[in-house]
């Protein structure tokens, strides 16, 4: 079979296997050992033995429970709850309030954790009752929640980030760095979205009651204030330790983890029983993840190894294409992997076929990688497969279904998307922080 | 093609080594059997991770690993160190003793029980300690935090050294934040690619792990199936290929370091005397270590150390 | 069939609930290397590594437990729209890729535990732990997703109403 039908009949069967149901990991698998077997040797199934044996020595890997252990205690603990409260008072009174002070709170839980789904669960639960009994309209309030929980995996720390930086062997904090600033940027994004469409429809995200804002006093505002210092104290663990070089990043998610559970026997919010739980949570996401992961690498070694990397490679470099024109087909082959597909597994599949074209076409890798995490935000709110989408189902109130939740992503994504065009249009705003930090 | 077959390299694809060993490699069989043997060349990370493509090679995934078999000395002993000298007495003593002084005979029965054929070696550039303050000799890596692996790790370890155990993509920014404050890594071109120049603003030379080479080797399904008039010719391809890589490659190192120089880099000269206590303390771990762990190890140090001794090298 | 699928399940549970604890000391670990080497500029050998051998038994042994918990994530959206027993056939078709996959990765690890154990094989580094044992904890992991796999294959075919409820909190 010519390497073009392969290619068809490859990708063709995963994504069949895909909607019919078959969870990624063993889609991938299957579909990889099969072809393998048949265009490569019954020999080339060791690959699959030999990337389990990587994946259990991959320090870096090791920050993926630790982060999501994290979450879980974050989320079991109620931290989020003084965030969410403190946003209340200050940003209530203004006219779709609420909704920019969950893409506030979004950003600074982002800034500690490394996954996207703390700021989900925890805005889901606490911020999305909240509009709603205000009447602030449904699709944007949750639309905010989880475009802005997505920035957990752009804003530094970020597991797409270690994943990339390891595979692209760049250095983690550099990756980190490129993110930041997209991160603020799409954050400011949401916020002006939403306070367009409040000016534009103010019953779209009414103000607080003016009787309701006289009976805060003072002392609450100060009280509240102060309900943020734990969180703030968080982020500076986990970054600072980063940052000032305490610790890799493998070791802040552990700091991140300790001191989060810290902060939750402090606040006499956290139980034994919480622990376990989260444990095994963690165990199940992590476990899955690897999995997909190790499926992925089989996968795109037995494409790679049947002459799929140089076709890609041909069929984007050998027909003359401007660079720019290359780089966009990328990006819609993100995207649409996105739709379907788990974003660390599509940053394994990816990332060994495309950063050499990237390279060779004189684009920057660090830049690269801060367009690829961009996109991939995208795929966590993009049906049918976003991990957002089930985080918030599993914590909306009643009376939300999923179909409200498909709907109201439209227009985030699109955000998420105009983020992505500046960013290829001005890729200073990826790269210029980490050279400055950096020092290149 | 009669025979096709997909090969691994350790070099990154980008790099000189990779275009000009493993690519020109490739080409030179190609034309050397008449297109009867076709070579499908892959770069460090493409097919798997570069610490199983030994693993690889022996279950015959790969036909060609282009590798360092240290990575398969968790399974085989004799094979710790293997592309590592204790002393450079020029750049060329490991490719040489391969060949002339009966390395081949010795690494090809080990390594031939593993199902593998040990097809030959290429030169290889030395490592240097890259640091944030100067290294100027082995007092200063007392109570050091560096980053090393393999011989390097448990030669710094004797003299000292606290020695951290990072994954290639943490090293830049673990100089950078001063997690540690030195790295060996591996070769110039290399370390200069990944920027640690940028963070590293000491390099100790001379390199005092010359002389040292890297491995190909084919999985023995594959190479009994080429016939026996193609074999002289495939080893031929690869003598070709790293003689002309070995020029190029200290061309290009030499080149580096007046870049290095110029942008700020200082090149700490050991003396003689300090480079001799870093051979001794090598030479030790691998006498009372490596040695002590295995017979065939032994033998193989042993015919090094006689091959050195021929090349004037005079062993404590 | 009902008690040999509850076993399977209490099994897994039971692997599951140990292996998940794991994060446990390689939190505790890996806080030793910090403070070792930032406190008392020491850095340890044996930190890395030791986390990285928990983190092997840990995400391979916890591969049943998951799947029993229906945390491998998949796209349900076409399912959703079908009846009943539609449904359950395009779920023993994939739980039937699922089995095939588990197979090969059971055959393929095993050989390179074999290979591992034969050889006592260590980790190539200053502080060489034996890395047999992980190696050796990816087949047995292959053979508990096995069995589960089997487990909800019998339940969805042979005994539908006897289904566990797969849940929802996995995060990523
Ligand atoms: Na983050
Ligand atoms: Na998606």
């Amino acid at each position: 079979m010519g390497v073009q039908l392969l290619t068809v009949v490859l990708f063709g069967s995963l994504f069949a296997l895909i909607f019919l149901g078959v969870p990624l990991a063993f889609a991938l698998g299957s579909v990889a050992v099969v072809v393998g077997f048949f265009e490569w040797g019954p020999m080339a199934l060791h690959l699959l033995a030999g990337h389990v044996k990587s994946a259990t020595f991959n320090y870096t890997l090791v920050s993926i429970p630790f982060f999501m252990f994290m979450a879980g205690i974050l989320n079991k603990a109620g931290v989020a709850n003084d965030l969410y409260h403190a946003i209340h008072v200050l940003f209530g009174p203004l006219r779709g309030g609420l909704a920019v002070g969950t893409v506030l709170a979004c950003t600074i839980i982002a800034a500690m954790s490394g996954v996207s789904a703390v700021g989900v669960m925890a805005m889901g639960s606490l911020a999305l009752p909240a509009m709603l009994a205000r009447g602030y309209e449904k699709h944007m309030s949750m639309g905010t929640i989880l475009a802005g929980g997505a920035l957990g995996q752009l804003i530094p720390p970020s597991v797409l980030g270690i994943v990339y930086s390891g595979l692209a062997n760049l250095s983690v904090g550099q990756v980190f760095l490129s993110g930041l600033m997209p991160g603020l940027l799409l954050a400011s994004l949401f916020i002006t979205y939403v306070l367009l469409k409040c000016w534009i429809n103010p019953a779209a995200g009414p103000a607080m009651p003016a009787e309701e804002r006289a009976r805060i006093t003072g002392r609450e505002r100060i009280a509240s204030l102060l309900g943020i210092v734990p969180m703030a104290l968080l982020v500076l663990a986990v970054l600072g330790a980063m940052f000032t070089g305490i610790a890799g990043p493998t070791e802040a998610a552990a700091v991140g983890a300790v001191g989060s559970m810290v902060i939750g026997f402090a606040r006499r919010s956290l139980r034994w029983g919480d622990i376990a739980d989260a444990a095994r949570e963690t165990l199940k996401s992590t476990s899955m993840v690897i999995w997909i992961a190790v499926a992925s690498l089989v996968f795109v070694s037995v494409y790679a190894g049947i002459g799929g990397d140089k076709l890609v490679r041909s069929l984007l470099i050998g027909m003359d294409l401007p660079a720019w024109v290359v780089m966009t087909i990328m990006m819609v082959i993100l995207f649409l992997l996105g739709m379907v597909m788990d974003p660390i597994g599509i940053i394994f599949l990816t990332t060994p076929i495309f950063l050499p074209i990237v390279v060779a076409l004189g684009f920057d890798p660090l830049w690269y990688g801060g367009m690829l995490i961009i996109n991939l935000e995208m795929s966590y709110l993009t049906p049918p497969f976003g991990y957002n989408l089930f985080y918030l189902n599993s914590v909306a109130p009643k009376g939300i279904s999923m179909k409200d939740i498909y709907k109201s992503t439209p227009p985030f994504i699109a955000l998420q998307g105009l983020g992505l065009v500046i960013c290829a249009f001005a890729p200073q705003v990826v790269t210029w922080l980490p050279k400055y930090v950096l020092g290149q | 093609a009669e025979i096709t077959w997909r090969l691994q390299s350790v070099a990154g694809a980008g790099t000189t080594e990779y275009k000009n060993l493993v690519e020109r490699f490739a080409k030179e069989v190609n034309q050397r059997t008449g297109g009867r043997v076709e070579v499908k060349t892959f770069p460090a990370g493409m097919l798997m991770s570069s610490a199983t493509v030994v693993d690889a090679v022996s279950k015959g995934t790969l036909d060609v690993g282009h590798t360092y078999l240290v990575y398969f000395s968790g399974k085989e002993p004799a094979l710790k160190a293997v592309n590592e000298w204790p002393a450079e007495v020029n750049a060329l003593q490991g490719y040489n003793w391969f060949y002339e002084g009966g390395g081949s005979e010795l690494m090809r029965k080990i390594v031939a029980r593993h199902n593998m054929h040990f097809l030959g070696v290429s030169p290889l550039l030395g490592e240097q300690i890259w640091s944030k303050k100067p290294i100027r000799g082995v007092a200063d890596l007392k109570g050091l935090k560096v980053r090393a692996a393999g011989l390097a790790a448990d030669g710094f370890a004797k003299l000292g050294a606290s020695v951290v155990a990072l994954p290639g993509e943490e090293v830049y920014t673990a100089l950078q934040r001063g997690v540690v404050d030195a790295v060996e890594f591996t070769t110039m071109p290399v370390n200069y690619g990944l920027g640690l120049q940028e963070v590293a603003k000491f390099i100790s030379v001379p390199s005092y792990s010359g002389g040292g080479t890297s491995d190909w080797i084919v999985s023995q399904a594959a190479w009994n199936k080429v016939p026996a008039e193609l074999k002289p010719k495939i080893e031929e391809a690869l003598k070709v290929a790293s003689m002309d890589y070995n020029t190029s490659a200290v061309a290009e190192e030499k080149e580096l370091m007046v870049k290095l120089e110029k942008s700020g880099v200082t090149l700490v000269k050991w003396p003689d005397s300090e480079m001799r206590k870093m051979e001794n303390a090598r030479l030790a771990v691998m006498k009372d270590k490596y040695a002590a762990e295995s017979k065939d190890y032994a033998e193989k140090l042993d015919s090094q150390l006689k091959f050195l001794g021929k090349l004037g090298y005079r062993v404590n | 069939m009902r008690q040999l699928c509850d076993a399977i399940d209490r099994l897994n549970d039971w692997v599951g609930s140990l292996a998940a604890l794991l994060i446990l000391p390689s939190l505790l670990i890996t806080m030793i290397e910090v403070v070792a080497r930032y406190a008392f500029n020491s850095p340890t050998v044996w930190v890395n590594e030791s986390v990285q051998i928990l983190f092997g038994f840990y995400f391979l042994l916890g591969g049943g437990y998951t799947l029993l918990h229906g945390g491998h994530v998949r796209v349900d959206l076409l399912l959703l729209g079908l009846k009943p027993r539609a449904r359950r056939r395009a779920d023993v078709i994939g739980l039937v890729v699922t089995i095939f996959y588990f197979a090969v990765l059971l055959w393929f690890t095993g050989d390179q535990a074999i290979d591992a154990i034969a050889s006592r094989e260590r980790a190539e580094s200053p502080w060489a732990p034996y890395i047999f044992p992980v190696l050796t904890a990816a087949p047995v992991a292959a053979a508990l997703m096995l069995l589960q796999a089997v487990a909800l294959i019998v339940r969805a075919y042979v005994d539908p109403t006897h289904a566990i409820k797969p849940d929802n909190d996995v995060v990523g």
